[in-house]
């Protein structure tokens, strides 16, 4: 296609400072670079309280811009561990009134156990988060999909993306898996195509 | 090109290596030679037992092998499955019915060789018993029916449960031709027919007409898909002679107008044709193309959409094909960058270059202005944007734009209606995947706006008409649906998306104007002032995610506002197009003097005026006239950059340039 006019760019907006790689393995005292010991991950793997991984809850709270999460069983804990009710709660100690991001995403899978109610509190948090400054430029967007294993049945792995910064999980997105998982993360996501791709399949359960 | 595709040409100049493993009906005839007096009353006895007669495959075997002793045909090389499978074929020519079938499938199952020689020993069979091409087709065709109607069962319960489960969920799709384009995706091909193609494959070679008068009776894609490999459509060895044939010979799909038929084996022919085009970039995949490989692609990829498009030119409906074919091709254009499209390597390349190619094949079709009823939502403002292609290139003439103008016309009331629907519906697709300002998408929608006679007034009569979507993005829905940020943040991003269409009139304009002093100019400085209060405007009242969009677009404003000034001295500088007076506001002293009070936003505008101009000089005369400190600035963000690196970050490189003109 020819050009119908002169393509004028503008300058490319400047990314913020990237942490270093590393690899996160999951432990009850929020994440280790090492593997934990055997007794380490009976202990875990028998805990009901699986502590997720800290470095992941503190990037969120310092996001400046989005996170974007996908994961279908993010909002669902595994049986025998504690209520979707105490999820949903945990993961919206990530998600402080100062957070300054404003374009929270996450893409997940139905799962009937995982109320109404328990839902209505992200929609209740960003209403409090975009009410917490008195001039805030941009209102806080909490959005829950669920149509992950219906229109793209072909995720496996779970992924975050903080900022610029590509997360990948072995386990539950932030580290709430019990038996023996890694996350690791420092990935430049626009450097992996994850802004596309997340963006694909987001659009997928909407798109006419 | 030659009348071949470009992967099946590659194939061919590779060395075939010959697979012992595998018989060709040579082989079948060769074999026949082992008896010069024709074949025994043993072997005939062997086919009259397999039509007749309950039995197992090892008792089969037993019953071939006296026929091998008896013709002393032990040293023969695998002269025993040879023998099998061709008396296989003999009973399928004696008694052609979907018994005999099921049998020889029975056969087939715990045989290898039988299950892959099948095809080519009926194939000779036929070239010696000419009443067997009869009997074949007649068997292929009962066969087609039992596969159509699931009568006919693999004995495999999951292939039967695939075959009819993927049946089951076409027919409670909506969205079917959208399904086909995407390559009928989730369907695992022709495996789940796999066992029925030796004989589709010899009805193919027997009666290749016949076969597309079959495979037009039905309306399940997946069934077809499976069936086409057969024709060399689709995987392994494609073969474009055949799907020219095929394609001259399948019905009519889309009737006058554009309307789907729900015919399917059109629309699967199309997707061939772009999957073969797809094809050609990895054919030549190479971790660093030369230019001279660049250059193949580009011939490659060229040559073989002309003969697409020519193949489909061809036919008589081919308006109607064209008009529902190439919204999805240039749909796939917009989910790119102009960038990508213009990459050799990334398949908006190869869809762009079908467009262009389809474009210049349209020759004496009259293509329908609008898409039909049946159409997916996406469809209408991608086919518009087809159409604006294929004007701006000379192609047809240019469609009317006050149908496409009357869309954005909302009453308040409109907003939660059909009519308010319908627009969200319409550009949902594009507002998603536009993400260049102002981009290929609001191009191509502005190009008949920017052919009318007053297109700066026509934008700016639009954008006054769009009051009922700034009063959502402000105040929201009345009539609220229980999210009713969706409201606000839909009606900003179909502001944005006006917007951008009005940019974009403004270029297109911009690059025909070669005068401050024409008319054209006047008017494009109205629309440029009303693009620019648009934007004080939106990043007023639009505190959704777009909110950033909106901060940007006054880059694009300020960059555009400098370069297409005429310079004091009257000096025409190269790329500078005259289409602003120095005095004609908003200067970019002005929009500088706007953007003063937030430095993150200030140092982004002048650091695209540094990208896009390299007079300095104007520049720091632009400073001047807004009372600008550079040096004020570039300390101010470096101290914010200090005090919180992430939320205040800076490119380093862009303003180390910025701090040279210090």
């Amino acid at each position: 296609m020819k050009e119908f006019a002169l393509g004028i760019a503008i300058a490319p907006k400047a990314e913020r400072p990237f942490p270093a790689r590393e690899i996160l393995w999951g432990s009850q005292e929020g994440g280790q670079n090492r593997f934990p010991t055997s007794t380490a991950a009976w202990e875990r793997k028998y805990s009901s309280d699986p502590v997720p991984l800290q470095k992941f809850g503190k990037a969120v709270a310092d996001a400046q811009e989005r996170v974007w999460i996908v994961d279908e069983y993010l909002l669902m804990p595994d049986k025998g561990k504690l209520s979707p009710t105490d999820r949903v709660d945990k993961i919206l100690t990530w998600l402080p009134l100062w957070l300054a991001a404003s374009d929270i995403r996450l893409l997940t899978k139905r799962h009937q156990e995982v109320g109404e109610d328990d839902l209505k509190k992200f929609q209740q948090r960003a209403r409090a988060i975009s009410n917490h400054v008195a001039r805030r430029e941009k209102e806080c967007r909490i959005e829950i999909r669920t149509h992950l294993t219906r229109e793209c049945d072909f995720i496996h792995d779970r992924f975050a993306i903080v900022d610029d910064e590509l997360w990948h999980f072995g386990g539950t997105a932030g580290g709430f898996h019990a038996a023996v998982s890694a996350a690791s993360r420092g990935w430049r996501a626009a450097d992996h195509g994850a802004f596309d791709f997340f963006e694909e399949i987001w659009n997928a359960g909407v798109r006419k | 090109m030659s009348e071949q595709w470009p992967s099946e040409r590659r194939t061919e100049e590779h060395q075939m290596i010959a697979n012992t493993s595998f018989k060709t009906a040579q082989d079948f005839l060769a074999l026949l030679n082992a008896f010069p007096n024709s074949l025994p009353r043993a072997f005939d006895d062997v086919v009259i037992w397999i039509v007749e007669q309950d039995g197992d495959l090892a008792e089969l075997e037993r019953r071939i092998a006296s026929v091998v002793d008896a013709a002393n045909l032990q040293a023969y090389p695998d002269s025993q499955p040879l023998l099998m499978t061709f008396a296989s074929a003999a009973a399928l020519a004696h008694t052609p019915s979907l018994h005999t079938w099921g049998r020889i499938s029975a056969f087939k199952y715990n045989s290898w060789q039988l299950a892959h020689w099948l095809g080519e020993a009926m194939t000779a069979y036929a070239k010696v018993n000419s009443q067997a091409c009869h009997s074949y087709v007649a068997l292929a065709r009962e066969a087609f029916v039992g596969l159509d109607n699931f009568s006919l069962q693999s004995k495999s319960v999951r292939i039967n449960e695939e075959r009819s489960g993927a049946w089951t969920s076409w027919n409670q799709r909506r969205d079917k031709l959208d399904e086909i384009w995407w390559d009928l995706r989730g369907w695992h091909g022709f495996m789940n027919y796999e066992e029925e193609l030796p004989l589709f494959q010899v009805f193919y070679e027997l009666s290749p007409d016949e076969f597309t008068r079959t495979l037009s009776c039905s309306s399940n894609p997946y069934l077809i898909d499976a069936l086409l490999f057969v024709a060399g459509i689709g995987a392994f060895s494609p073969r474009f002679s055949e799907w020219k044939r095929i394609l001259a010979a399948a019905p009519v799909a889309f009737e006058d107008g554009g309307k789907w038929n729900g015919s399917v084996l059109m629309p699967l022919l199309l997707v061939e044709a772009r999957n073969q085009l797809l094809q050609v970039r990895q054919i030549f995949r190479t971790p660093d193309p030369t230019p001279d490989e660049l250059d193949g692609i580009r011939q490659e990829i060229a040559d073989a959409a002309e003969v697409i498009a020519a193949a489909l030119a061809a036919r008589q409906d081919a308006s109607a094909i064209f008009s529902r074919w190439t919204p999805w091709l240039m749909r796939q254009v917009l989910s790119h960058t102009s960038k990508n499209v213009a990459d050799v390597t990334s398949s908006a390349f190869a869809d762009d270059a079908l467009i262009d190619a389809i474009g210049r094949n349209l020759g004496s079709c009259a293509l329908p202005q609008t898409t039909p009823e049946d159409a997916a939502s996406w469809e209408s403002w991608c086919y518009r944007c087809t159409l604006s292609s294929f004007a701006y290139n000379g192609h047809i003439p240019v469609s009317a734009w006050e149908d496409f103008g009357n869309e954005w016309r909302l009453a308040p009331e409109d907003w939660a209606d059909r009519k308010g629907l319908l627009l969200r519906e319409h550009a949902s697709l594009i507002t998603t995947l536009n993400k260049e300002t102002p981009g290929i998408a609001a191009n191509a929608l502005a190009y008949p706006i920017v052919q009318s006679p007053s297109p700066g007034r026509a934008w700016i009569g639009l954008w006054h008409d769009a009051i009922t979507l700034r009063e959502i993005v402000e105040f929201g829905d009345s009539d609220a649906t229980p999210d009713e940020y969706s409201s606000r943040s839909d009606a900003g991003r179909l502001l944005l998306l006006l917007f951008r269409i009005g940019l974009a009139i403004f270029d297109q304009g911009a690059a025909q104007c070669s005068s401050s002093r024409s008319p054209e100019a006047e008017s494009l400085v109205d629309l440029y002032k009303a693009l620019a209060s648009a934007t004080c405007e939106m990043r007023e009242i639009d505190s959704t995610l777009n909110h950033d969009e909106w901060l940007s677009v006054v880059q694009h404003l300020t960059v555009r506002r400098m370069i297409w000034e005429q310079p004091s001295s009257g000096e025409s500088e190269p790329g500078n197009f005259q289409v602003f007076k120095p005095d004609d506001t908003p200067t970019v002293g002005d929009l500088l003097t706007e953007a003063k009070g937030n430095v993150i936003e200030l140092v982004a505008i002048l650091q695209s005026l540094l990208l896009n101009s390299p007079n300095v000089s104007r520049l720091k005369a632009n400073l001047n006239s807004a009372s600008i400190s550079l040096s004020d600035i570039v300390r101010s963000i470096r101290r914010l950059n200090q005090f919180h690196p992430r939320k205040y970050p800076i490119d380093e490189n862009q303003l180390q340039k910025l701090e040279a003109h210090c």
